[in-house]
């Protein structure tokens, strides 16, 4: 990023691939890390976690809003699957960062290692807003092509 | 011939630094003018005196200093901003021609003023506009969740808008990236003349669609000499390069633009964007002829297949035999950016490099030879191949590729290369070359376990 007279610039991902059968979505947007954890047994059973950044608050609900069975006194294992997707997605440093967790962010190497930092707790909040991003995830699939040009992309070079 | 490439025309630079001193308004915000940026707003409106922006961007530069923050006068910023990179673009194009021994273009007709997108669009174009503003006035150092995260609600709506996609991808992507450098802890680092570009191209794209651009009818054969990928998180673009038959032979650009996600990468871009019996696709991975008819040429030299018959030969064609079309020298009509898109950034003279030597010492550092003058590699426009085409370089004995300018240089992007290993002749089709066996796999991939997923989901929603 040292060159501000650029147009052209490769952002930093280190996206990963991951198989999305069982976290089909793991986004981190705006103030918290968010994302839908399939049921094994029904994947049209989901449960939306976050965890929010600085506070380190978080939750677990269906998408019908039940509350997640697992969290009795700490975060449960949706989380867990949640937390440990992201780091393969983003990597242990955005993750670190974009939570704003204390300590060297390169200690993050797995979900249980953002876990340790999680002091917050239980914030109860309707799962639909991180519910409709993951629609709209969804959504992207099935958004039809162009075969206009669209010289808007030429600016953009990765990810 | 790359001698004359070496440093941009003279009045570049000048242009180039009124552009910074703009630029650096938007890092600090329109709401924390100082002298400094009001001086550089007062300087920009008189560069504009004589022309038909000369009202609009002396109000802006009055309006804004005094604090008075109203849309037009940033619609009136973008168009002064697009007006100077337009006039960059014609100089660099100018000199990139005369290098490469092509006759200048025809000096760009005058853009049509953008046709008014249809009024049900308006609320959503509006919030659009209030975002941008409110970019602006906060400033990119100082840009937080609150400021940039909501505008992904009305980005839902616009993505959803067909007419308005070209709009949507810019948003989309933009909206990604800035979202990823939150928070913001250095805002000296930021690469602000590209979010100021993504800035003004989002605000000019909210004003209307490009006029109309006409285009004719056309039938013919394409060779594709090479082909470009473009992608952000959600979004990928290719735009293949072919040589089309003919007395004067002439150059076209097709491209095709799909929506992905984040988690559909690399090769995996390949299989949003075809499937298997697509003759585009077909085209590309296994180099075959685009056997074209009723198709539409743009002015711009961009063939749009959108209701054209499109097939693909059953013979590869020999690409050795084709390239030379390109070769410096020949007259070589070809695409060209439409008026309203002429930006540096979209400058991409094709050439066809024959005796060409290449080093590939370190990454990041390779360049290309032609007859003693050299010039760097574009790499940050290579994209997942990369890395491939770096190992393959250095046995290339003849490539095609475009001239770019970014940064105040050119360089050269390679799109294909013949490597030569001890008489042995093979053409890598970079970008390309591993389409085919990616898009037969779509079935079980990520983009697969998503669209059975979205199949199922959507539908339970709605």
């Amino acid at each position: 990023m040292s060159d501000s007279r650029t147009s052209i610039h490769v952002t930093d991902s280190a996206i990963v691939k991951r198989n999305l059968r069982s976290v089909p979505y793991v986004e981190i947007f705006g103030d918290r890390l968010m994302g839908v954890v399939s049921s094994k047994s029904d994947f049209r059973r989901m449960y939306i976690s976050f965890v929010e950044a600085g506070t380190t608050s978080y939750n677990c609900s269906t998408n019908n809003n039940r509350p997640c069975g697992g969290l009795r006194g700490g975060p449960c294992k949706h989380i867990k699957s949640l937390l440990d997707e992201a780091v393969k997605q983003y990597g242990g440093e955005r993750v670190a960062r974009s939570l704003q967790l204390a300590g060297d962010p390169a200690s993050i190497k797995r979900g249980a290692d953002v876990l340790r930092h999680i002091s917050g707790g239980k914030h109860q909040e309707k799962a639909s807003a991180a519910f409709t991003r993951f629609l709209n995830y969804l959504r992207y699939v099935e958004l039809p092509t162009s075969t206009a040009p669209t010289p808007e992309m030429t600016w953009f070079v990765n990810g | 011939m790359f001698d004359a490439l070496q440093a941009p025309p003279e009045g570049v630079t000048h242009a180039e630094a009124l552009l910074d001193s703009l630029d650096a308004c938007f890092l600090n915000g329109f709401a924390r003018l100082g002298d400094a940026e009001a001086a550089s707003l007062a300087s920009l409106a008189k560069t504009f005196t004589g022309t038909p922006l000369a009202a609009p961007v002396a109000a802006a530069a009055e309006a804004l200093a005094a604090g008075d923050y109203g849309i037009t006068h940033f619609e009136a910023l973008a168009a002064a901003r697009g007006s100077l990179q337009g006039a960059i673009h014609d100089a660099l194009v100018q000199q990139v021609r005369a290098a490469l021994g092509r006759a200048a273009p025809e000096a760009a007709p005058a853009a049509a003023p953008a046709e008014p997108f249809p009024p049900q669009m308006a609320p959503l174009l509006e919030s659009t506009q209030q975002w941008l503003m409110e970019l602006a006035l906060a400033g990119f150092g100082q840009l937080d969740y609150g400021t940039v995260v909501p505008f992904a609600a009305t980005l839902e709506k616009l993505q959803a808008e067909p007419e308005l996609t070209r709009l949507s991808v810019l948003l989309t992507g933009t909206l990604g990236e800035i979202a990823a450098a939150l928070p913001i802890e250095d805002a000296a680092a930021l690469p602000l003349s590209r979010w100021v570009d993504l800035w003004s191209r989002a605000m000019l794209g909210t004003l209307g669609a490009p006029a109309s651009p006409g285009g004719e009818a056309f039938s013919g054969n394409v060779r594709i000499l090479g082909a470009a990928l473009n992608t952000h998180a959600n979004a990928v673009s290719v735009t293949a390069w072919g040589v089309v038959e003919g007395d004067t032979p002439r150059m076209v650009r097709v491209s095709r633009t799909a929506w992905k996600v984040d988690q559909v990468f690399d090769a995996a871009t390949w299989q949003a964007l075809g499937d298997g019996d697509d003759p585009l696709m077909r085209a590309i991975g296994e180099r075959r002829i685009l056997r074209v008819s009723d198709a539409t040429l743009l002015p711009s030299g961009d063939l749009v297949l959108e209701g054209a018959k499109v097939g693909e030969s059953m013979a590869a064609f020999s690409w050795s035999e084709a390239a030379p079309a390109a070769a410096v020298g020949e007259a070589l009509p070809g695409p060209v950016a439409a008026p309203a898109d002429r930006h540096p950034v979209q400058i991409a003279e094709p050439v066809y490099l024959s005796e060409l030597e290449a080093t590939s010492a370190r990454k990041g550092d390779q360049t290309v030879t032609v007859g003693g003058g050299s010039l760097p590699v574009a790499v940050d426009r290579m994209g997942y191949r990369g890395a491939h085409l770096n190992a393959a370089l250095s046995n290339a004995a003849c490539a095609f590729g475009l001239l770019r300018y970014d940064g105040g240089a050119w360089s050269f992007q390679p799109l294909a290369l013949q490597t030569n290993i001890k008489g042995n002749k093979t053409v890598d089709f970079y970008n390309g070359d591993d389409a085919m066996a990616s898009i037969k796999s779509a079935g079980s991939s990520n983009l697969g376990i998503l669209r059975e997923r979205a199949s199922k989901i959507l539908r339970a929603q709605s």
